[in-house]
């Protein structure tokens, strides 16, 4: 695993993926006229950070924003303000135009296996789309070879390139999202909730695949997921969000063994172990997820929040550090211990 | 004989058609989805296949028509004109005074001789033309109605519809306004108006036809075209670099196309039956069966009634209507894309 | 030891498929006593939920129970008139389903929904029913229940929305409740409020619980037996303990590998090699002998028995039957 080399080596070298600010909103319309009367804040001044090679989670539940960020960064919805810095050049400043030789070096893999392909096209013709648009390969002969080439590497047999989607099970067409995704040879991949939808046994599967192709390629991941298990076993850093904010980031083993955030806390506590010794599944975070349409003032997580005092409501708290990351809470003001 | 004679540029016409048909059909034929839809089709109503596949027939041979040959008989006049293999099966001069009675010997007013006696199946009509000569031409107008008209609906459809449901703003605005005002307009007046202003012509009926009748199906593609839009292999085409016409051609485009080919057969119907009602206010095509059966308007007032010209019409009709319509429910219940490929 | 509350013997349901009737739940036999909690684990496909909708009479076209014996309450649930099971469900058995979003009826409000549950059961007037209707919101912890009670199902959260449906099964203090993956389309903060939710209720009202999900951490979380389910046959029984932690079927000890908590970070995870064969191509034996790294040649030709591998766990698999022999 690179992770640990990749660490150490991260600070003094700049990451491959650095995002600023980053804010994307989605404007409520209403009235004869559709007037914006407010906006959904997906995404609401986020920043953090991914090193070459190293696989960043961003967890959260629904409505945190999570998958906006994922298509944020692929400029698939496009963000009001923010940086997105890849590799040093900042994505958001571009026109489209100017984008699309950067789309090659990062891809997306969607959760959905059924809508994710194409049902009219061979799996040869979804593989080989992306690489025409970066002339990847000569002529047909090539790209076909380089299909074939790509199915054997998700472990798929290259004659069935000239079937159709449907003809595959749930994990197959992952699978192929994952080939089409390595077709245009990216850096970086997103994966979104990329294994919510499969079955445990073949979740394994493709988490392994996964984690194989980033030994091989030299990958780095941006994973989204709600399932924190998943996490701990892939991620090398954490970022924690809610209703469209980092609530906590941090080195995996430490979010995992100090949550410093109350709702990191909370959802901890929540997941179910498989461990028959232990029951540990505590409701510690009471209540609904806001809208975030119309997010709480002060700390957004307040009004659900067990350790809540009366600052929480009325300021926003600022990003503390806490041990090799950083916690949104007040709690973890160093000048308050 | 120059090029813009009607019956050559017609023959010109019906080979294009034939190409393109096969052409469609070759390409059709390489995709799987395609050929299994076909087969199922076929399976499921072979006698409507059978009877379009006849009418088709019938309307083919009366497009293709040149002057002079065949057998002799009949004045100059008549030998040069242009007449089609339909016409070609009944003798030139098969025409008698005026009505007579299905394989009757004498007229049906007057008892006179007929020129031909005994050889109208179906009898003649008031100008003495034979009603299954009339009847069997009727099947090129009918063809031509539904084809023509749906020429022109699909693409102007698919190409207003999606760009409002792609590219959305402005675009959807603009559009969604034609479509709003066009639909506000009744459609009768509109085509009365529009017949009126282009003219009588067979073509000019048809454009006046396509004109009124794109609306429908626009909606149905913007709509789609929204929902295809924001599926993830949409998504994923965005994040390949494909530009925005690409992902049109190749991901939009072909998922609807089992809606046009399920509009096309349903349109078809309600085209012509259309043109039977513009025939009923006499800005029809002539020679369709809908003039025909407008002429049953006197005939049937009559005492004893005349009755083959309108039977012989209404069953032709119906039985085109009737099969069209058997196809179009098969085909739509084929091509629900839930099915579609899921047949083992 | 009273009788079960609900017991399947031999139960067989077929649905078909390319001219012949393909079995979903093949010969399943299981228990549910009083006041426990029976999970029936397994992943898609496996049949758990038809065998829910069986022990129900819920099977919809053109699926059918063909045979076996199902026994709900003490009454022969395939010997009664299509009247009285209408009485049971909701009575005496109450079922709760995964998508809290297309169980409840959008045009209707909440409350008014649980009340006419109530009064199909029993001759209550409106005012009584809504009365206990806004007791059990309260119990099931919706905060506000008067105003809730006239909310409709698109003005509340999911996690609110299953808690009305969890209040409507329990409005008759059903004797078994079948949880059919009740928390599953919830967020985890949610989900582990609805999982203590149910286990308070359950020890309140002494309600047997059928809970049928893929989750194994909420098996654990919940569950007193465990029955593992794989291509429509019960492959593993016994208690929660045994099961988890000594799991002896191969394909159970895969299934607790491959869960992700379960490895260290950097190791591969385990997995069960190939996928699940669809129903047209089930080998004449055991159904995952096709998967199992301990396959003999036996595995493939017959179906194997049930042997008990300890109190109350037993494992249908020939390899383990031989181990356990000796």
């Amino acid at each position: 695993m690179t992770a640990g080399v990749a660490n150490a080596a991260a600070s003094d070298r700049e990451p491959l993926l650095r995002v600023e600010g980053l804010r994307t909103w989605f404007p409520i319309k209403a009235g004869v006229l559709q007037r914006t009367v407010g906006n959904v804040r997906a995404v609401d001044d986020i920043d953090f950070e991914v090193a070459a090679g190293e696989t960043l989670a961003l967890v959260g539940e629904s409505g945190c924003g999570k998958t906006t960020v994922g298509r944020s960064l692929l400029r698939l919805v496009e963000p009001q303000a923010g940086r997105i810095l890849f590799d040093g050049v900042d994505l958001c400043a571009l026109s489209r135009r100017e984008m699309i030789p950067y789309r090659g070096d990062m891809q997306i893999v969607f959760q959905d296996p059924m809508g994710s392909l194409d049902p009219r096209m061979r799996v040869r013709e979804i593989i080989a789309e992306g690489m025409r648009s970066f002339g990847i390969g000569a002529n047909a002969a090539e790209r076909t070879d380089r299909v074939a080439a790509l199915l054997e590497r998700v472990q798929l047999d290259p004659d069935w390139m000239s079937r159709y989607p449907h003809e595959f099970s749930g994990g197959q067409r992952q699978r192929i999202c994952i080939a089409r995704a390595l077709a245009v040879e990216p850096r970086l991949i997103v994966c979104d909730e990329a294994t919510s939808a499969l079955d445990v046994s073949i979740q394994a599967q493709i988490l392994n695949l996964l984690r194989d192709l980033q030994q091989d390629l030299g990958l780095t991941y941006l994973f989204i997921t709600h399932d924190l298990g998943v996490v701990r076993y892939l991620a090398d850093r954490v970022a924690v969000m809610y209703v469209g904010e980092i609530v906590e980031q941090g080195p995996t083993e430490q979010i995992f063994a100090r949550p410093a955030h109350p709702y990191t806390q909370g959802l901890l506590s929540a997941i179910p172990s498989t461990d028959p010794s232990r029951r540990s599944v505590r409701a510690r975070v009471i209540g609904d997820v806001p809208s975030p349409a119309n997010p709480p003032d002060g700390c957004r997580f307040h009004p659900r929040c067990p350790q809540a005092f009366e600052r929480c409501g009325r300021q926003r708290p600022p990003a503390y550090p806490a041990g090799a990351g950083i916690s949104r809470c007040f709690l973890s003001d160093p000048a308050a211990r | 004989m120059s090029l813009a004679e009607p019956h050559v540029i017609s023959n010109i016409v019906v080979a294009l058609l034939l190409a393109g048909a096969v052409a469609i059909f070759a390409t059709a034929r390489r995709s799987d989805l395609w050929r299994q839809a076909g087969r199922e089709l076929i399976r499921r109503r072979p006698i409507a296949i059978v009877t379009i596949t006849l009418f088709v027939c019938v309307a083919l041979l009366d497009s293709v028509a040149w002057v002079g040959g065949g057998a002799g008989g009949g004045n100059a006049l008549e030998q040069s004109r242009p007449r089609s293999v339909i016409d070609r099966m009944f003798a030139p001069d098969f025409k008698e005074k005026s009505y007579s009675a299905p394989l009757a010997d004498v007229e049906f007013y007057g008892g006179a001789d007929l020129t031909h006696p005994g050889s109208h199946l179906l009898g003649t009509d008031i100008l003495g033309r034979d009603v299954l000569q009339l009847t069997l031409k009727g099947a090129r107008v009918a063809l031509l109605i539904g084809g023509l008209t749906s020429l022109i609906v699909i693409p102007l459809a698919l190409l207003m519809g999606i760009s409002a449901g792609y590219f959305g703003g402005r675009i959807d605005d603009i559009v969604f306004f034609v479509v709003s005002t066009l639909a506000s307009i009744p459609t009768l007046l509109l085509l009365i108006a529009l017949i009126m202003a282009l003219g009588h012509g067979p073509v000019q009926v048809c454009v006046a036809m396509g004109v009124t009748g794109w609306v429908g199906f626009c909606r149905i593609v913007r709509g789609e075209t929204f929902k295809l839009r924001e599926l993830d292999y949409v998504q994923a085409a965005r994040a390949l670099g494909v530009s925005e016409v690409g992902i049109i051609l190749r991901h939009i485009l072909p998922n609807l196309m089992h809606l046009v080919v399920i509009t096309f057969v349903l349109l078809f119907s309600g085209l012509v039956l259309s043109e039977a009602i513009l025939s009923y206010l006499g800005i029809g095509i002539n020679g369709s069966w809908g003039q025909m059966i407008d002429q049953a308007r006197d005939e049937l007032a009559r005492d004893p009634i005349i009755w083959w010209n309108l039977v012989a019409a209404s069953t032709a009709l119906f039985a085109l209507i009737l099969s069209v319509n058997f196809v179009g429910d098969a085909v739509r219940d084929i091509l629900d894309p839930k099915t579609l490929g899921e047949r083992r | 030891m009273s009788a079960p509350v609900l017991r399947l013997v031999d139960v067989l349901t077929t649905f078909p498929a390319e001219g012949r009737r393909i079995p979903v739940v093949d010969r399943v036999s299981l228990e549910v006593d009083e006041g426990e909690v029976l999970a029936l684990v397994g992943e898609s496909g496996c049949g758990k939920s038809m065998t829910a909708l069986s022990a129900m009479r819920l099977v919809p076209k053109p699926g059918r129970v063909e045979s076996g014996h199902i026994q709900l309450c003490d009454r022969d649930v395939l010997g009664m008139s299509v009247n009285e099971m209408r009485a049971v469900r909701g009575r005496d058995a109450a079922m709760i389903f995964q998508e809290p979003m297309t169980s409840l009826n959008p045009v209707q409000t909440v409350g008014a929904q649980v009340v006419e549950a109530i009064r199909l059961h029993e001759r209550a007037s409106f005012d009584a029913a809504r009365a206990r209707t806004i007791e059990l919101f309260d119990r099931v912890q919706i905060p506000d229940p008067e105003q809730r009670f006239d909310a409709y199902p698109h003005q509340l959260s999911g996690g609110l929305k299953q808690r009305v449906m969890i209040a409507m099964a329990v409005s008759m203090r059903p004797k078994l409740l079948i949880a059919d993956e009740p928390s599953t389309a919830l967020d985890v903060t949610i989900q582990a409020q609805i999982l203590e939710l149910l286990r308070e209720l359950q020890r309140e009202l002494g309600t047997a619980i059928l809970l049928i999900t893929h989750d194994l951490g909420v098996v654990n979380e919940l569950a007193d037996r465990i029955a593992v389910m794989y291509a429509s046959r019960v492959i593993e029984q016994g208690d929660r303990v045994d099961v988890l932690a000594s799991a002896r079927h191969p394909y159970t000890e895969g299934l607790l590998r491959s869960v992700p908590s379960s490895a260290r970070h950097g190791e591969a995870l385990h997995e069960i090699a190939g996928v699940v064969p669809s129903p047209l191509e089930w080998p004449a034996g055991c159904r995952f002998s096709t998967r199992c790294h301990r396959m003999e040649d036996r595995c493939v030709e017959a179906v194997p028995a049930s042997t008990p591998v300890g109190p109350g766990h037993t494992v249908d698999c020939f390899v383990v039957a031989d181990e356990v022999a000796r």
